[in-house]
């Protein structure tokens, strides 16, 4: 009998047949009790309406898998998988959560197991908010090291795709180092970086205008280093600090950052002068300066005078606070907040949310610099209550620099618990009533990401646009040259008190380059 | 019977060539290629990113060949044949009558020169070649219509610089342009270089991030530690070299009968074979070489190998002292023979004090690996990778320290990174077998590390190493490296003092004697306090170091000058006693 091409179908037939049945799925498979492992870990968690997809690999064994992705309202998107990857369809997901805000994306997981069956894992349940997160956030790239820079930079992401442009790249800027980077309330038409080594200085972006001060001088002892932009947009409150680090030799610690000296000056972004009032350059280590959404109290953290023979575990900071009067520029009533006697640790990266009714900061055992510490974790302080909570946000590991959304809604913080030494960014939402929830990561394009990625997400700043800015503009400003600030007489302290004691004692001794 | 000849005579100088080539590899040492660029590399799509990236990863990949000298000979031999076939197609192509062998030839030459530039990123010799294929493949086909060929050679350009970066469109510029001269096309010269030219500012558009000169340049702005040699330039002008030499000799011979071409080119053959044996000869630097032998030979613990090495003409190099002082302890004898080297380093020879350096960092962190000191391994393991980033040396140091600290997840995501390095793979497949067996202590460094682990914490500073050492040696009194390189730094100090004190340590650690420096700093603290004998814990000083001690004094004590004592003691130049008098940067000055 002569073989016709139907003749060859028709016997392939069944053979199709078996292949297309062997991966389908049945519609009802059994639940196995084996408890679903997805990396990262994006179960029960509420998330934003506009995050980018969630993509995740499935851990459990198998040779085929799928995810089924659902909201209340009978939306569904289904994801194959041979390998467990599962990449979700960015239209599919961005509808999927768009039209079911404040219900409940399910996901169902499915495999197909090694005796060839399919089966489920229970249910995934995912409360979608209504509240958004702010479309991007900044951060700045740098690999785990302590003393030596190379490449580093400050880089945007979006929160709602998985899009990452650089703001400014140091390769551009003679492989200075570049850090600190701090906006107005998370607006991206002011912000502000330092720059240092080459082209150093501190480079202000106020909407249209950009320029690269310096603001130095023999009236402080450092440049500006950690900021705080004034709500107002006219002020930014730096520390002035003299830095020290020290290289533990005991395993299970890296470094210890600690400072000599250290006061709060205020830097008049319009005409370029900055001010040193007394309240704030005392004896005391004032650092690390934060304000109140409505810009008439700053917050700040504060220990006793560094002296050489205390043992360094002895450093340890309260959080303070001071009214403030931008109109006449003047500081008055200085509170405690919180003691670090009554709290038992040190308090560094204080933080208040938009709504003015939480501050988070965070625990440590000593001094402020906690991102070499372990034991570092994130807190919340109820300002109507007065009362302390600890979310249940944090790991064994490092957490840090936690941080709120514009809305108030969404707690940023970093922390190092995936392999104890590279820090990652997390989200947690946070109710009205101030709990906040099971965190979750940045999402990535590929779910592996974490696996070989060898970088520091550092100082993680929400914004509420793209900041409308390029490496080589960076550059070009900064060849230009940095103006020098001015120093405000006015209004400052005399020079025998606060952090300007001597001009013998060495620069701060953070970083150098590598020579 | 004439083209029968010059067949012969051409691949004769091949023939010749190759063998020549085979012998200039093993004296260039190709190991030392891929022991200076080594790296793991990132996934093709991260490459694709950035111009030339993709050469890049070809080099990378290249580059682990030379693992082994035979392998890596063959590689490199295939890969200088691909560039002289490219080449030779390049003008087969377009029919350049007679064709001049010798001048293929002598292209070859700058580029062989290259291989013994160690330093020279062999990213810009893929660069080189891709653009060279690219450029081949591109001739194999010319459309017919103005505007399809010049969207042709634009799409070209294109891909080259994509895939060979601006080193490749360089090439393929020089290709454009002699193929419009040759056909007489000047018109259509402009409307096809001006766009290729414009590219590298056209990529400005899409990568925020880099000036106007890094597009241009590429990959041809190279890290501080890299070098571009003067041949490598030459080699990317080889294009246009060969085609105006070509163009000019065939006009100059066209005319010549086939007798004076044979003759030509058969003198023309042995000029530059003579040539390729006399330069490559003066292309490797033996010093240079030395160097990066002993330091591949310190990270292979070869530490015989590394003191076999060091001559003369090598101990003003610091980091070459340095791994000699590592592989005299590792050979047992650094008390006995520290000072059998000038050490004009003093303890900067130690420790590499003020490492600020990528480079450095990596053997800094060996150094401490040597000590068992973990957390300061780690740590300039750490400060290499932020330049260094990627390196496979680097990445097993990381992994080492992270396992003595019990992150395991962390050693284990180094161990995934460093698996991407063939040439490592089967180390990373052992190392992760222990990890899942938790039979670490099969592991190196993994005692040493968790055994020495300072039971009180310090901070180590890296302004004072030496101070360091003394808290890690107090805390760990049994640690026999640490003992030993802290005598040395503090004799290298001229810090008798401590040395003595440290007397009846030798004792503890089984010393049968005290070893040749330890009595010769001794002889020297006796005459300085004006002792005659003194406690050695039960150590006699040999008669030998006596006598000798006493000749030394006497010579120097009876010579006029100091130039003359110098002189007259240079028999003991190999004593910690000429150490102290003239080799020391703590050396009196006067007499």
């Amino acid at each position: 009998m002569k073989k016709t091409g139907s003749n060859i179908f028709i016997r392939l037939l069944p053979l199709l047949y078996i292949m297309i049945a062997c991966n389908s799925v049945p519609p009802d498979p059994a639940l196995t009790e084996e408890p679903v492992k997805i990396f990262p870990d994006y179960t029960a968690v509420t998330i934003p309406p506009n995050i980018a997809p969630m993509n995740f690999q499935i851990e459990n064994d198998g040779q085929a898998y799928m995810a089924v992705f659902s909201n209340s309202k009978k939306g569904r998107v289904k994801v194959e998988s041979g390998s467990g990857k599962i990449v979700i369809p960015a239209k599919a997901w961005k509808k999927l959560l768009d039209e079911d805000r404040s219900g409940m994306l399910t996901i169902d997981i499915m495999r197909k197991s090694g005796k060839g069956s399919w089966e489920r894992f229970n249910q995934i349940k995912n409360p979608i908010s209504m509240k958004e997160i702010d479309p991007y956030i900044a951060y700045r790239k740098i690999p785990p090291a302590n003393i030596v820079w190379k490449e580093m930079g400050i880089f945007q992401r979006s929160l709602e795709s998985f899009k990452v442009s650089p703001i400014v790249t140091n390769n551009v800027t003679g492989n200075n180092c570049m850090n600190c980077h701090s906006f107005n309330a998370g607006d991206p038409d002011q912000m502000m970086f330092h720059m240092r080594a080459s082209y150093g200085g501190t480079l202000v972006k106020n909407h249209e205008e950009i320029i690269l001060v310096d603001t130095k001088s023999e009236h402080t002892r450092s440049a500006g280093a950690y900021p705080s932009w004034h709500p107002g947009g006219n002020l930014i409150a730096f520390s002035v600090n003299l830095i020290k680090q020290g290289f533990h030799a005991r395993m299970g610690k890296i470094s210890y950052v600690h400072d000599n000296y250290s006061d709060i000056v205020l830097y008049d972004v319009n005409d370029n002068s900055i001010t040193r009032p007394a309240a704030l350059s005392t004896k005391n280590l004032e650092n690390l300066p934060t304000w109140s959404p409505d810009g008439k109290k700053m917050f700040y953290i504060s220990a006793p005078e560094n002296i050489d023979t205390m043992p360094y575990t002895s450093v340890v900071y309260s959080l303070m606070s001071i009214e403030f009067n931008e109109e006449e520029r003047s500081f008055r009533k200085k509170d405690t907040v919180i003691d670090s006697d009554d709290f038992g640790q040190s308090i560094t990266f204080p933080r208040v949310s938009p709504g003015n009714k939480l501050i988070s900061f965070i625990g440590v055992d000593y001094g402020y610099f906690s991102i070499n510490n372990r034991e570092a974790d994130v807190y919340l302080y109820n300002r109507e209550t007065m009362e302390i909570i600890k979310p249940d946000v944090n790991s064994v590991e490092t957490e840090s620099y936690p941080s709120w959304s514009s809305n108030g809604s969404w707690l940023m913080f970093i922390s190092k618990r995936t392999d104890g030494l590279l820090s990652q960014v997390w989200f947690s939402y946070v109710d009205e009533k101030g709990k906040a929830g099971k965190p979750f990561v940045l999402p990535q394009k590929d779910p592996a990401f974490y696996d070989d990625y060898l970088y520091n997400y550092n100082r993680p700043e929400f914004i509420t646009g793209k900041v409308d800015i390029s490496p080589r503009r960076v550059r070009s400003l900064a060849k230009a040259g940095s103006v020098a600030s001015t120093f405000n007489e006015k209004g400052s302290v005399s020079l025998s008190t606060g952090a300007t004691v001597t001009s013998n004692e060495p620069e701060s001794q953070m970083y150098r380059s590598d020579e | 019977m004439a083209y029968f000849k010059r067949k012969v005579i051409a691949y004769t100088g091949l023939i010749l060539s190759v063998v020549w080539l085979i012998f200039y590899l093993k004296q260039v040492d190709l190991t030392l290629i891929y022991y200076w660029q080594q790296t793991v590399p990132l996934s093709l799509a991260e490459y694709m990113l950035v111009p030339g990236g993709f050469s890049n990863l070809l080099a990378i990949r290249f580059n682990e060949w030379l693992t082994f000298p035979f392998r890596g000979t063959v590689a490199v031999i295939f890969l200088l044949a691909v560039t002289y076939w490219l080449l030779r197609s390049l003008f087969t192509n377009y029919r350049e009558n007679p064709f001049y062998h010798p001048l293929l030839l002598a292209s070859m030459v700058p580029l062989v020169l290259t291989l013994a530039s160690y330093r020279l990123p062999m990213g810009l010799t893929f660069g080189f070649v891709t653009g060279l294929f690219i450029s081949v493949i591109h001739t194999l086909y010319t459309p017919g219509n103005p505007v399809v060929k010049l969207v042709y050679i634009f799409v070209t350009g294109i891909i080259t610089f994509l895939l060979a970066g601006p080193v490749g469109l360089f090439v393929f510029l020089q290709i454009t342009f002699y193929l419009s001269i040759r056909k007489g096309k000047y018109a259509g010269l402009i409307a096809t270089v001006i766009p290729l030219l414009t590219l590298p500012f056209l990529y400005l558009l899409f990568n925020p991030a880099i000036t106007a000169k890094q597009s241009l340049l590429g990959t041809l702005i190279i890290s501080k530690y890299d070098e571009i040699p003067a041949t490598y330039f030459i080699c990317l002008f080889v294009p246009m070299m060969l085609m105006i030499l070509f163009f000019g000799i065939n006009r100059l011979f066209s005319k010549a009968g086939p007798n004076r071409r044979l003759l030509f080119e058969g003198v023309s053959t042995a000029v530059v074979l003579g040539g390729l044996v006399v330069s490559s000869i003066f292309a490797i630097d033996n010093e240079e070489r030395s160097i990066l032998q002993i330091e591949q030979a310190s990270f292979n613990d070869d530490w015989q190998r590394v003191t076999e090495l060091a001559e003369a003409n090598l101990l003003n190099n610091k980091l070459v002292q340095f791994e000699i002082n590592r592989a005299l302890y590792h050979q047992g004898v650094l008390l006995e023979e520290a000072f059998s080297y000038p050490q004009i380093f003093g303890e900067e020879s130690v420790f590499m004090v003020q490492v600020f350096s990528g480079r450095n960092g990596m053997h800094v962190s060996d150094f401490y690996a040597d000590l068992g000191f973990a957390n300061e391994s780690r740590h300039w393991a750490n400060e290499s990778n932020m330049v260094m980033m990627r390196h496979p040396i680097l990445l097993k140091q990381l992994i080492l320290s992270y396992l003595a600290m019990d992150m395991r997840n962390m050693a284990v995501k180094y161990l995934g990174i460093l698996s991407g390095s063939k040439v490592h793979r089967a180390w990373c497949v052992q190392t992760m077998e222990s990890i899942e067996e938790n039979d670490l202590e099969a592991i190196p460094f993994f005692k040493a590390f968790t055994d020495n682990n300072p039971s009180d914490d310090f901070f180590a500073s890296p302004s004072h190493p030496v101070q360091g050492l003394q808290y890690f040696y107090t805390v760990n009194p049994d640690n026999r490296a640490a003992f030993e390189f802290l005598m040395t730094s503090y004799m290298l100090k001229h810090q008798l003092g401590p040395v003595i004190s440290h007397i009846k340590d030798f004792k503890r650690f089984g010393y049968s004697h005290l070893p040749r420096v330890i009595e010769e700093a001794v002889m020297i603290y006796l005459d300085k306090t004006h002792s005659r004998t003194m406690d050695l814990s039960g150590y006699q000083i040999s008669q030998k170091t006596t006598e000798e001690f006493k000749d030394f004094s006497r010579l120097v004590t009876s010579s006029k000058s100091r130039s003359e004592a110098r002189a007259r003691v240079s028999k003991y130049r190999k004593t910690y006693w000429y150490y102290v008098m003239y080799a020391s940067p703590y050396a009196p000055k006067s007499k």
